[in-house]
């Protein structure tokens, strides 16, 4: 699509745009677009600005997984030009690679881009696609407990990850008590994961960014699926609303095996019989308005939920009076985000792109117990719950000062706001609440980067400024980040760099709620901001789009770190918490092809991540010191009709860090023994620190793909054997008369998913 | 919440459970530590008991504590200081409220050990027994509590007796104030309208000294009018009433309250959990300088209730 701008100067011609899918539209960020007097990158809404001198220009523009595309401009005015890239998943047999002028591609120093169009393809736990455990078999990333969904960024626990839905933040990462990721993976268009230099719309958290987009939706037609795995059931809608001018995307999906029990339930009748059922939902959606040639405007939204109910009708049958409903009971547990943002991408002028967005995201947790009697029509009501919300204004600009000089600037308000507890009572016509202390935090941000490129050297530094007022107390923080990169030729880059981070919110883990363990979030005490400095260095090398080879190396200091211990007494402040300082380290490497019929990635990282609290340093829960990952997708058929793939995941890793008690002592006796527990068992000795480590781990899983062309859409069906060799890796260890017993979760087990598109 | 904790085991476990060998080095590296029990209150002796930890998987065998010196303090006054044998230590005073207690230990071939806490005041508390009893259950109700703010929570225990002078602690409380600490809370639906609450704490009631006024009056129930059948020999046995229930509230040092909430939280969530996803290794407090173990006052008020004797209606 080629159509002229705007009259400028003579000497220098500007050609800016979007990169997008040519299936559906789809912004495509991270792009290498590139001509003879220079190259850029499209940026995280696929826009890109190009400066050259001449009339015409060849343009090429690559992405991994995409064919790369050369297109002649010949123009004597300012141009804009949206390129489209067609998927080589897509059109494999159809269209050949084009050996295109290598190019280099800068700006990927500790970035990871995730192709999630490979995504359908990995083997899948449950039948779930899942964008989290994807992300894991990349270097640097590491799950942590087996089966979690948690992205834990260079020897940093996952609440030091910062996590964006299309650029909301999000607080609750985990459906199914962490076994789950909150995204559908069928949503989303790409995912990004900085472990390096972070740019500087990014902040406030130690350990890296993890960002997602959703898919824009279908600007040529419309377009639905439905998908049924293991534990759940998705439905996806896409198309136009106004042709080639705005579109719409909503994905739902619902976790099932509680319907059959409520089926189960319903047969047996719920008299007298407890019902205890878990389910989780979530609902993403897009919507995206081309006001414009300059303007366009997108609405995001996610809402996900976890629930647990508890039900029990009390019924007495009574001779001759028949059956009497004596009580009910209901009691639930919930947790949950929304989220919402409302984004406007503006061209300003030839040179400069604007992109603001409005924004909130809430995390809530919920126990509500309900008790009626019937016969004495008493009504008790209680509940526990605990909220937080953030607002948030952002704006930052792209702003192109030469073909080879891209500034970068903004601003960002963050109002943030948590009420930790608040607990009610109310009894027939009694109510009683009690509400901890609203906490409120607010931070203003203003960055400033700049992108350098001159011959074979590419700089991009940033410096943010954020001021972080939790109401007491204000504090600046000043992060500067620079990396610099040297292309040693056209397919050989290298990088060096360091960066600096804060991270002025903590994650009380294992807040107890009705006696499960729930994540919650508060804002820094008096000046306790952890503090993070990063060195990195690394070199990549890609030939031809289809191969890349990575190393990359990193050191990482940190200090004033608050590790809670105790979240009630953290938040009563009785202390429950220690303050450490620590560092990380390692080295990571990664390859991967991407071939007609063979896909490969290979990744390996050594990391080492300690702590040392007053002069004691221990190994922190999340080090690895080697975790080795290969994931393989093989075509097995591959026509038009119908294609079938055959991939594996194989999985090694350290045994994590473990506390493990080695010794007992004998409990009170006499006066002191008020206590009616521990009838028998003495104390067990648990050390403060980790003093052994779990066994190593290893897993297998394969996966089988078969995709049919139908007369109208496509259907997918996916089987997955997950830990095929049954290797029984340890979750947890405890003593158990007088032995040590070892529980692995996830043994050998199938799963299937089937998908179909119309 | 019991059947909760099944059913996600259920749903996630799916799996195995083996014997595990832990890394040679973590049993070698094993080191006896000295153990200091002593919970004192104004209403009995000083009495503390020295002992050594043990090696997991070891039999329990109460080893002889060696000879040590050991030096007792009132307020940086000393009060009591002589070598001691068997790790045996009683000091015919009563501690008193308002008062600090140190103790120093000196080992041979060990850095010396000590650790101090303080007894705090009294609490004064009412409560009276509210409806008539509901089948198993007793219901009560505390409306007032005075307390000094110094303590971080108040502990509520309970002890049912019997018509034979035997006793039995009283095992499940039932309410559904949702002031009090939720540590040991959990859902159990079963008798919902004849306990007054589908909430169970087990063992105890902590009220949170923050959530105290929110928190009163606090409803509860008990299991109350049990009987006790007592074998007599091989075949015969009788049946022995309950009398009453004897209620405490005590108010910790807080030592106390971070040893006995860790304890139990360590019960809880790793010694008792039937649940991988809820298991969690906790350290128990300890405030033993060089050792292990704990050295904390309390102070409490009781109270006892008669009851009628149990009838089948």
């Amino acid at each position: 699509m080629l159509y002229s701008l705007i009259v400028c100067s003579q000497e220098k011609r500007t050609i800016c745009g979007y990169i997008r899918q040519s299936d559906g539209g789809e912004a495509i960020s991270g792009a290498n677009v590139y001509c003879q007097q220079g190259g850029t990158t499209s940026n995280e809404k696929g826009f890109y600005i190009l400066k050259f001198e001449t009339d015409t220009a060849i343009l090429h523009v690559s992405f991994i997984g995409f064919n790369s595309v050369s297109q002649k401009i010949t123009t004597k005015q300012d141009t804009i030009v949206d390129i489209y890239l067609t998927s080589q998943y897509i059109e494999l047999e159809e269209v050949a690679v084009q050996n295109t002028m290598p190019f280099v591609k800068f700006g990927n120093a500790g970035k990871i881009d995730v192709n999630t169009s490979q995504l359908k393809y990995f083997p899948s736990l449950l039948g779930e696609q899942d964008i989290f455990k994807y992300l894991q078999i990349f270097p640097g990333i590491s799950p942590g407990k087996e089966g979690a969904s948690g992205l834990n960024i260079r020897g940093n626990s996952s609440d030091a990850t910062l996590m964006f839905l299309d650029d909301m933040p999000l607080y609750n990462q985990n459906h199914a008590f962490g076994f789950v990721s909150i995204f559908n993976g069928d949503g989303l268009i790409s995912a990004e994961a900085y472990k390096g230099y972070i740019p500087g719309d990014y902040g406030g958290r130690l350990g890296g960014v993890a960002s997602f987009r959703l898919k824009e939706g279908n600007k040529h037609k419309h377009h639905q699926s439905i998908a049924l795995s293991t534990i759940s059931a998705s439905l996806v809608l896409e198309g136009p609303i106004k042709k080639e001018k705005s579109s719409y995307y909503v994905s739902a999906r619902r976790f099932i095996p509680d319907l059959f029990l409520r089926g189960y339930y319903w047969a047996i009748g719920k008299e007298n019989n407890t019902q205890t059922l878990y389910s989780f939902f979530d609902v993403t959606g897009k919507m995206n308005f081309k006001i414009d040639n300059k303007n366009s405007l997108s609405w995001s939204i996610y809402a996900g939920n976890d629930k647990i109910n508890i039900l029990t009708d009390d019924v007495v049958v009574y001779a001759g009076l028949g059956k009497i409903k004596q009580s009910k009971t209901k009691s639930e547990i919930g947790w949950g985000n929304l989220a919402s943002s409302l984004r406007l991408n503006t061209i300003v002028n030839k040179n400069i792109f604007m992109h603001s967005m409005l924004f909130f995201s809430t995390y809530a947790s919920n126990k509500e117990n309900r008790y009626k009697n019937y016969q004495t029509a008493d009504k008790t009501k209680s509940f526990e719950k605990m909220n937080l919300i953030e607002f948030g204004l952002k704006t930052g600009f792209d702003h192109k000062i030469s073909t080879n000089h891209l500034l970068k600037y903004g601003l960002q308000l963050l109002a943030f706001s948590t009420q930790p507890k608040k607990i009610g009572y109310r009894r027939n016509e009694i109510k009683n609440e009690e509400q901890a202390k609203l906490q409120h935090f607010y931070s203003f941000v203003f960055y400033v980067g700049d992108q350098f490129r001159l011959k074979d050297w590419n700089i991009d530094m940033n410096v943010r400024m954020s001021v972080y007022d939790n109401r007491n107390r204000k504090i600046v923080c000043i992060e500067p980040r620079i990396k610099t990169e040297y292309a040693i030729d056209s397919y050989n880059t290298t990088w060096i760099g360091i960066g600096v981070n804060n991270q002025p919110l903590f994650s009380l883990k294992k807040y107890y709620l009705g006696g499960l363990p729930i994540d919650s979030w508060v804002p820094f005490k008096n000046s306790q901001i952890q503090k993070s400095v990063q060195y990195f260095a690394g070199w990549k090398n890609t030939y031809l789009n289809r191969f890349t080879f990575s190393v990359d190396a990193y050191y990482k200091k940190m200090s004033d770190l608050v590790l809670i211990f105790d979240s009630e007494e953290y938040l009563n402040n009785f202390g429950g918490y220690n303050s450490a300082s620590g560092y990380s380290y390692g080295g990571e490497l990664m390859v991967e092809y991407l071939g007609k019929y063979v896909n490969i990635l290979a990744s390996y990282t050594y990391s080492r991540s300690t702590r040392k609290i007053e002069e004691k340093r221990f190994n922190y829960p999340f080090d690895t010191p080697h975790d080795l990952n290969l994931f393989g997708k093989i075509a097995t058929v591959n026509k038009k009709e119908s294609k079938q793939y055959f991939s594996f995941n194989l999985n090694y890793h350290t045994g994590l860090p473990y506390m493990l008690a080695n010794g007992v002592y004998s409990k009170l006796e006499g006066d002191g023994n008020l206590y009616p527990f521990y009838p028998e068992s003495e104390i067990m000795d648990n050390p403060q620190y980790p003093n052994t480590r779990l066994t190593d781990y290893f897993r297998l899983d394969i996966g089988y793909n078969i995709e049919k062309k139908k007369r109208k859409g496509s259907s997918v069906w996916q089987f997955s054997l997950i830990n095929l060799t049954n290797t029984h890796n340890p979750y947890m260890i405890y003593r158990h008369k007088d032995k040590y017993k070892s529980i692995a979760i996830f043994p050998f087990m199938p799963s299937i998913s089937f998908k179909r598109n119309f | 919440m019991k059947t909760l904790r099944i059913l996600i085991g259920a749903l996630c476990l799916m799996g195995c459970i083996r014997d595990y060998l832990p890394e040679d080095n973590l049993l070698n590296s094993f080191e006896n530590k000295v153990v200091v029990n002593g919970v004192i209150s104004p209403n009995s002796p000083i009495e503390i008991r020295l002992s050594w930890s043990k090696k997991t998987g070891d039999t329990i065998v109460e080893s002889s504590f060696p000879v040590c010196y050991f030096q007792f303090f009132e307020n940086e006054e000393i009060i009591f200081e002589d070598s001691v044998k068997n790790g045996q230590i009683t000091i015919n005073r009563n501690p008193i409220e308002g008062k600090r207690y140190r103790f120093m230990i000196n080992l041979s071939g060990n850095l010396p050990i000590s650790a101090e806490t303080m007894i705090p005041s009294k609490p004064s508390f009412r409560m009276k027994k509210i409806l008539t009893q509901q089948s198993y259950y007793a219901h009560y109700e505390i409306d007032h509590i005075q307390i000094e703010n110094s303590v971080r929570a108040l502990w509520f225990f309970g002890k049912d007796f019997f018509e034979d002078n035997s006793f039995e602690v009283c095992a499940e409380f039932y309410t559904d104030n949702p002031f009090l600490d939720q540590i040991n809370g959990t859902l159990e639906n079963m008798d919902t309208e004849k306990k007054g609450s589908n909430s169970l704490f087990e063992n105890f009631l902590r009220i949170p000294i923050n959530s105290l006024n929110y928190a009163l009056p606090v409803r509860f129930s008990v299991t109350s009018g049990k009987m006790i059948y007592c074998p007599i020999n091989e075949i015969d046995y009788k049946i022995i009433e309950q009398d009453g229930v004897y209620f405490q509230l005590v108010a910790p040092s807080n030592e106390y309250d971070q040893y006995f909430r860790s304890l139990y939280k360590q019960y809880l969530y790793q010694q008792n959990s039937d649940n991988p996803l809820l298991y969690e290794v906790i350290p128990v407090f300890s405030n033993i300088k060089n050792g292990i173990g704990i050295f904390a006052g309390y102070n409490f008020s009781d109270t006892t209730f008669i009851f009628d004797r149990y009838s089948e209606d």
